[in-house]
C-alpha cells in the first residue's frame, strides 16, 4: 500500500527561536503542539496550500468533517492504546473490536474530502482507492458477526454459596427492580440506575471465556486475519487537524470581540503591510476591545522606531506585529482587515526579562542577545523585533547602544521594529512611529500608533440628576416603563 | 406534590427527590415576592415579635415566612383557615409537632447516614461489612419513614377539619397507606434490615459494549439453575433424575477485591434505593416541619394580643385599591408596653383613587407610630395573619418598601456618601425594583437638604411613583409639598397627640 499523504508538511528548514514565540505571547493563546507548527515556517508552496486550507475550513461543512475526523481519530488513537495494554483476554476482544470499528470509521471520514483542495483532496483520494474500499467493506462484514457473538456472551448469573457457579441468565429479575415497581406503584419516582463500568479480573474473564467458549474461538479466529494491519496509520494526522482546528478557534474566538481576520497576500517584494491589525494576545486577558493599528514596512522603509507614553500601547503594537507575521510564515490567517506579507526568511525578538517578569538583570545579556540575532540572521531576509533592549543601563550608553544596533541592521538590509522609550531617536535618521491618544475615542484612554511628522452642576439638583431621579430623568424613566410594558403586553398577545 | 401549610404553590407533580432545605429559609414555591429585611426593621416587626416568641429559631423562621409577600388571596385564606382549624384543636396542633420533631431528627439521620456512605465512598474505604449495615439502616429508615406518614395521617383524620391544607394533607398520608403495595414495601424493608452476607449470595451480572461490568445485581437464589458435573459422577440421586442439563461453570474468585467490590455495587444499588425512596417521604412531608413554626409563633401572636385584651380580627381582601382599617394598633407599641390600655388606635381609609398619603405632625406626636402600624398591618394581613384592629378590609400590594430616614445609622467608613445621597442612591434604586401595585413607605426623606430643594425632588419622585401605580405614604416636615400635592391623588394627613385628623 501507498505511504497515507501529510495534510500539513513542514519542508522548511528554518526554525523560529522559542523565544519569539513567548515574547509575543502566543504562548499565551495556543497550545504548546500549536506553537511547534509556528515554529517552523513553511517552505516552497506549503504556505499557499496552508492558505487555501484555511480559507476551506471556513465552510461549515468542512469544518464539520474536519472535526468528525479528529474526533474519530482520538477515538481509535484511544482504543489503540487501551487495546495494547489490556492484559484481560475477555476485555481484549471487546477492545480490538473497537480498534476495527474506529479504524473503519476514521478510514471514511478522511474519505470525504473530494473537491476540497489541494492538501484535503489528496488524503481522501488515498483512503478512497478500490484496494481500501475492499478492505474495508470486508472489515464491516467481520463486525457484524463479531458485534453478534459479543452479543450472545454479555451476560450471566453468579451464585456464591458451597461452591460459585457461572450459569447463562434465563430472564433473571433483580431485586432493585422488584423494589422499584412496588415504589412507582406507590407514587414514587424511582431513579435510574447507575450503570458501573467495572473491569473484569482475569478470574471473572476465565469463567465466561469457559462458559462461552464457542463462541469466543470463532472471535479469535476472525482477529487473526488482521494480525499483520497497521492501525496506527492515521493517528498522523491528529496534530495536524488540531493545529488547524485550533487556529480556526482562535479566528472564531477574536471574531466575537470583532476582531476580523484575512488571509495575506503574499507580497513578492521585501515588506510588511498590514490595515487594522490586532494583538489577539489580549484575548488571554479576557479583553473585551482591541484597539488596531496599521503596519506599512516597505523595501524603503524597513526600520521603524516606536516611541511615546508608557501605558500607549508600544508593546501590544509590537506583539501585534510579530504574531501576524508568524501566523503568516506559518501559512495562517492573520487578524487585520487585510494585509500583504513578504514570505520572510527568519523572525527573531529581544524583549527584556523584566517583561517576562522574571526579574534577572540584564545589559551583558542583553547584548549578547541582541548581536546573536543579527549573527542568526545573517545572510536572510529577516524580520527583528525590539522591545526597551537597552534600557537597562544609563541613558547616555543606552542611547548609544541604541544607535549603533540599528545602524548595524539597517546595513544588513532586515526589517526592524524597535519599541524605545528614548526620544532622542528622533533625532536620527530613522523613520520613526509614536502612540498618541486616539482623538475619535471619546473619553476612552485609547492610544493609535502613527508615524511621527515632527521631532514632538446645584448640589441637590445634581446628586438627583446623578442618579436619574431629577425631572426629565424621571420622565425619561416613565417613558421607559411605559415602553416595556406596552412591549410585554405585546409579547403576552403574541403568546396568548 | 409536595405538602405545604404556606403556599398552595407547590412545585413538583410527583414525588421528587430532592433534600429539603435545612436552614429557616421556607420555601414557597410559587409567585412571590420578598421584603426585604430592612422593612421588618424599619417597621419593627422583628422586634415586637420577640415579645411573642423567645425561641430565636422559631422566630426568624416566621419572618422568613412573613417577608415572602404572597399576592394571592386564596393563598391568604389557606393560611387563615389553617390558624383557625389550630385554634380549634390545639391539642393536635401540639401532637402534630411533636411528631414532626421526631420526623425531623429522622430525617437528619438519614441525610447523615447518606454522608457517611458518601465519605466511605470518596474516601475508597467502604468494605462489604460496611456496605451492608448501610443497606440495613437505609431499611430501618425508610420503614420508619413510611410510619410516620402514617401516623400524621391517624392523627389528622381524629380533628374536625375545615382548611383544605390541612385536609390536602391528611388524604396524603391516607393515600399512600392505603394502597396495598404501603405493605409489600414494608415488607421489603423488614427483608433488608435482617440481611446477611452469609446467606446464598446470587447475582446478575450484565457487559456493556467495552466487555466491561455494567449491571452487578442482586437476586432471588430460586433463579440459580446448576447441573454440579462433579456430583453427577458421584451418581447423587438427585442428578440421576434431572432430566435438564444446565450449562454452568465453576469460578475461582482469587484473594482480590475484585468480588468484594461487585458485592458492595450490589448492596448500594438496594441501599442507595431506599435511601431516594426516603429522601422522596422526606421531600414531600419536611417542609411542614418548618411551617408549623409560623404557625406555632401566629398562635402565640393570637394569645398575646387575647392576653393584653386587644382586638384582632383576619383582613378581609379587597379586590380594588380601597383599605379600610377600623381602631389600628401599633404592634411594636402593644407589645413593648405593659399597659396597653394607654396606646391610641387610629382609623385609616384609603379610597381607589389615592395613590400617595402625606402624614404630618409636630415631633413625637406619633407621626412614626402611624407609619409603623399601617405598614405592619399590610404584611400580617398578606402573611395570613390576624391584625390589631377591631375590622380591617385591606387590599393587596405586589411589593412592600420602605426608606426611612434611620439608614443614616448605616454611614461608616468608606461610604463617601453624604446622607442626602445615600437617601438619593436608595430611592433610585426602589424607582428601578418596584413595579406596579407596590407600595412604599418613606420616613422624613430628604429632610437632611435645603427644604425647598428636597421637597421639590421629592414631590417630582412621588408623582413618579403615583404614575407608575405605586402607592406611597410620606411621613415628613417638608410643608411645601402640601402646597404642590394634587389633593385628589394625594391624602393629606395630620397628626396630634397620636390621633390622626383628616384635612381638607
Amino acid at each position: 500500500m501507498l505511504t497515507a499523504p501529510q495534510l500539513l508538511y513542514c519542508g522548511g528548514e528554518t526554525v523560529l527561536p522559542p523565544q519569539l514565540l513567548s515574547d509575543i505571547r502566543l504562548d499565551g493563546i495556543l497550545s504548546p503542539q500549536a506553537l511547534c507548527f509556528l515554529q517552523k515556517p513553511c517552505g516552497g508552496d506549503e504556505i499557499l496550500r496552508r492558505q487555501e486550507l484555511f480559507g476551506l475550513v471556513e465552510d461549515e461543512k468542512v469544518l464539520g468533517r474536519l472535526k468528525i475526523c479528529l474526533s474519530n481519530l482520538l477515538k481509535l488513537e484511544r482504543s489503540l492504546m487501551l487495546w495494547h495494554s489490556e492484559k484481560v483476554p475477555l476485555n481484549s476482544y471487546y477492545l480490538y473490536s473497537d480498534v476495527l470499528s474506529d479504524y473503519v470509521n476514521v478510514c471514511e471520514s478522511l474519505s470525504a474530502f473530494e473537491d476540497c483542495g489541494q492538501s484535503l483532496s489528496e488524503v481522501s483520494e488515498y483512503f478512497l482507492s478500490d484496494e481500501r474500499r475492499r478492505f474495508f467493506s470486508e472489515i464491516k462484514t467481520d463486525l457484524g458477526r463479531i458485534s453478534e457473538l459479543l452479543g450472545k456472551i454479555n451476560s450471566g448469573l453468579l451464585s456464591f454459596s458451597s461452591k460459585n457457579w457461572i450459569t447463562p441468565d434465563r430472564g433473571a429479575v433483580i431485586e432493585s427492580d422488584k423494589i422499584a415497581s412496588v415504589a412507582q406503584k406507590l407514587g414514587f419516582t424511582v431513579p435510574v440506575r447507575k450503570k458501573s463500568d467495572t473491569k473484569p479480573d482475569i478470574t471473572f474473564s476465565d469463567a465466561v471465556c469457559r462458559l462461552y467458549f464457542a463462541e469466543i474461538g470463532e472471535i479469535g479466529s476472525i482477529f487473526r486475519k488482521y494480525a499483520s494491519v497497521d492501525f496506527n496509520e492515521p493517528t498522523g494526522y491528529i496534530p495536524q487537524i488540531r493545529f488547524i482546528l485550533e487556529i480556526y478557534e482562535l479566528t472564531r474566538k477574536a471574531e466575537k470581540i470583532g476582531v476580523p481576520h484575512c488571509i495575506a497576500e503574499i507580497s513578492p517584494v521585501p515588506g510588511y503591510f498590514a490595515a487594522d491589525v490586532y494583538d489577539i494576545s489580549l484575548m488571554a486577558k479576557e479583553c473585551e476591545r482591541i484597539i488596531p493599528n496599521d503596519v506599512d514596512f516597505t523595501e524603503t522603509n524597513r526600520f521603524f522606531f516606536l516611541t511615546g507614553a508608557n501605558g500607549g500601547g508600544k508593546t501590544t503594537y509590537l506583539r501585534a506585529v510579530g504574531i501576524n507575521l508568524v501566523l503568516f510564515l506559518a501559512g495562517c490567517p492573520v487578524f487585520a482587515k487585510r494585509a500583504s506579507i513578504y514570505r520572510f526568511d527568519f523572525a527573531a525578538s529581544h524583549f527584556p526579562k523584566d517583561e517576562r517578569f522574571d526579574g534577572v538583570g540584564r545589559l551583558d545579556e542583553e547584548l549578547r542577545r541582541s548581536f546573536g540575532m543579527l549573527s542568526a540572521s545573517e545572510n536572510k531576509t529577516a524580520f527583528l523585533l525590539f522591545n526597551e533592549t537597552f534600557s537597562g543601563t544609563d541613558e547616555r550608553r543606552g542611547f548609544e547602544l541604541v544607535k549603533n544596533i540599528s545602524e548595524n541592521i539597517r546595513a544588513a538590509g532586515h526589517f526592524c521594529l524597535y519599541v524605545t522609550h528614548f526620544h532622542e531617536v528622533i533625532n536620527l535618521d530613522f523613520p520613526v512611529l509614536i502612540s498618541e491618544v486616539c482623538p475619535e475615542d471619546g473619553n476612552r484612554r485609547t492610544f493609535k500608533i502613527v508615524r511621527s511628522k515632527s521631532a514632538v452642576a446645584s448640589y441637590a439638583y445634581d446628586i438627583l440628576r446623578k442618579y436619574r431621579l431629577d425631572k426629565d430623568s424621571l420622565t425619561e424613566r416613565r417613558k421607559n416603563r411605559e415602553n416595556k410594558s406596552a412591549q410585554f403586553k405585546s409579547d403576552r398577545h403574541k403568546v396568548n | 406534590m409536595k405538602i405545604s401549610l404556606l403556599s398552595l404553590k407547590v412545585t413538583g407533580t410527583k414525588l421528587t427527590n430532592k433534600d429539603a432545605p435545612d436552614g429557616n429559609y421556607i420555601d414557597m414555591g410559587g409567585n412571590v415576592n420578598s421584603i426585604d429585611r430592612k422593612v421588618l426593621y424599619h417597621l419593627s416587626v422583628d422586634r415586637s415579635f420577640s415579645y411573642v416568641c423567645a425561641d430565636v429559631k422559631k422566630r426568624e423562621s416566621f419572618l422568613s415566612v412573613i417577608s415572602e409577600l404572597t399576592c394571592d388571596k386564596n393563598e391568604i385564606e389557606y393560611r387563615q383557615d389553617i390558624i383557625r382549624d389550630f385554634q380549634k384543636n390545639p391539642g393536635s396542633f401540639e401532637r402534630l409537632a411533636a411528631l414532626y420533631e421526631r420526623f425531623e431528627e429522622l430525617r437528619l439521620s438519614q441525610k447523615a447516614l447518606r454522608k457517611n456512605e458518601y465519605l466511605l465512598n470518596a474516601n475508597k474505604a467502604d468494605t462489604a461489612f460496611a456496605s451492608k449495615n448501610i443497606l440495613q439502616a437505609q431499611a430501618v429508615c425508610l420503614k420508619r419513614a413510611l410510619l410516620f406518614v402514617k401516623k400524621f395521617g391517624e392523627l389528622l383524620s381524629v380533628c374536625n377539619l375545615r382548611s383544605a391544607g390541612l385536609i390536602n394533607f391528611s388524604s396524603a398520608c391516607r393515600e399512600i397507606c392505603e394502597n396495598p403495595e404501603f405493605q409489600n414495601l414494608l415488607g421489603f424493608c423488614g427483608r433488608y434490615e435482617q440481611f446477611s452476607v452469609n446467606d446464598f449470595l446470587d447475582f446478575k451480572f450484565s457487559l456493556n459494549e467495552h466487555g466491561h461490568i455494567e449491571e452487578y445485581a442482586l437476586i432471588d437464589h430460586g433463579y440459580i439453575y446448576v447441573s454440579d458435573p462433579e456430583l453427577k459422577k458421584k451418581g447423587l440421586p438427585f442428578f440421576k433424575k434431572s432430566e435438564v442439563n444446565y450449562r454452568c461453570e465453576r469460578v475461582f474468585p482469587g484473594k482480590n477485591d475484585f468480588y468484594e467490590g461487585l458485592l458492595i455495587t450490589a448492596l448500594s444499588d438496594i441501599s442507595g434505593l431506599f435511601a431516594s425512596l426516603s429522601e422522596q417521604i422526606f421531600d414531600k412531608f419536611s417542609a411542614v416541619y418548618r411551617e408549623l413554626e409560623f404557625y406555632f409563633v401566629a398562635l402565640k401572636y393570637i394569645e398575646a394580643l387575647v392576653q393584653k385584651n386587644i382586638p384582632y380580627c383576619f383582613p378581609e381582601i379587597t379586590a380594588d385599591r380601597n383599605v379600610k382599617v377600623k381602631s389600628l394598633y401599633d404592634l411594636y407599641l402593644l407589645m413593648s408596653t405593659d399597659n396597653p390600655g394607654k396606646i391610641i388606635p387610629n382609623d385609616f381609609c384609603l379610597s381607589d383613587s389615592y395613590n400617595s398619603v402625606i402624614v404630618y405632625g409636630d415631633n413625637g406626636s406619633g407621626k412614626t407610630s402611624f407609619l409603623r402600624s399601617v405598614g405592619t398591618m399590610q404584611i400580617l394581613g398578606q402573611a395570613g395573619l390576624p391584625v390589631p384592629c377591631e375590622c380591617a378590609k385591606i387590599c393587596l400590594y405586589s411589593q412592600i418598601a420602605s426608606q426611612f430616614s434611620e439608614a443614616e445609622k448605616e454611614f461608616c467608613g468608606g461610604n463617601e456618601a453624604g446622607r442626602f445621597e445615600q437617601e438619593t442612591r436608595e430611592l433610585a434604586a426602589l424607582a428601578d425594583e418596584l413595579s406596579d401595585g407596590a407600595f412604599l413607605l418613606l420616613n422624613e426623606t430628604f429632610q437632611s437638604t435645603a427644604y425647598e430643594e428636597g421637597a421639590q425632588g421629592l414631590y417630582n419622585i412621588l408623582e413618579y411613583f403615583s404614575d407608575c401605580n405605586i402607592r406611597c405614604v410620606l411621613v415628613t416636615h417638608l410643608r411645601e409639598l402640601e402646597k404642590m400635592s394634587d389633593k385628589d391623588k394625594c391624602l393629606l394627613l395630620y397628626i396630634e397627640n397620636g390621633h390622626v385628623i383628616i384635612k381638607m
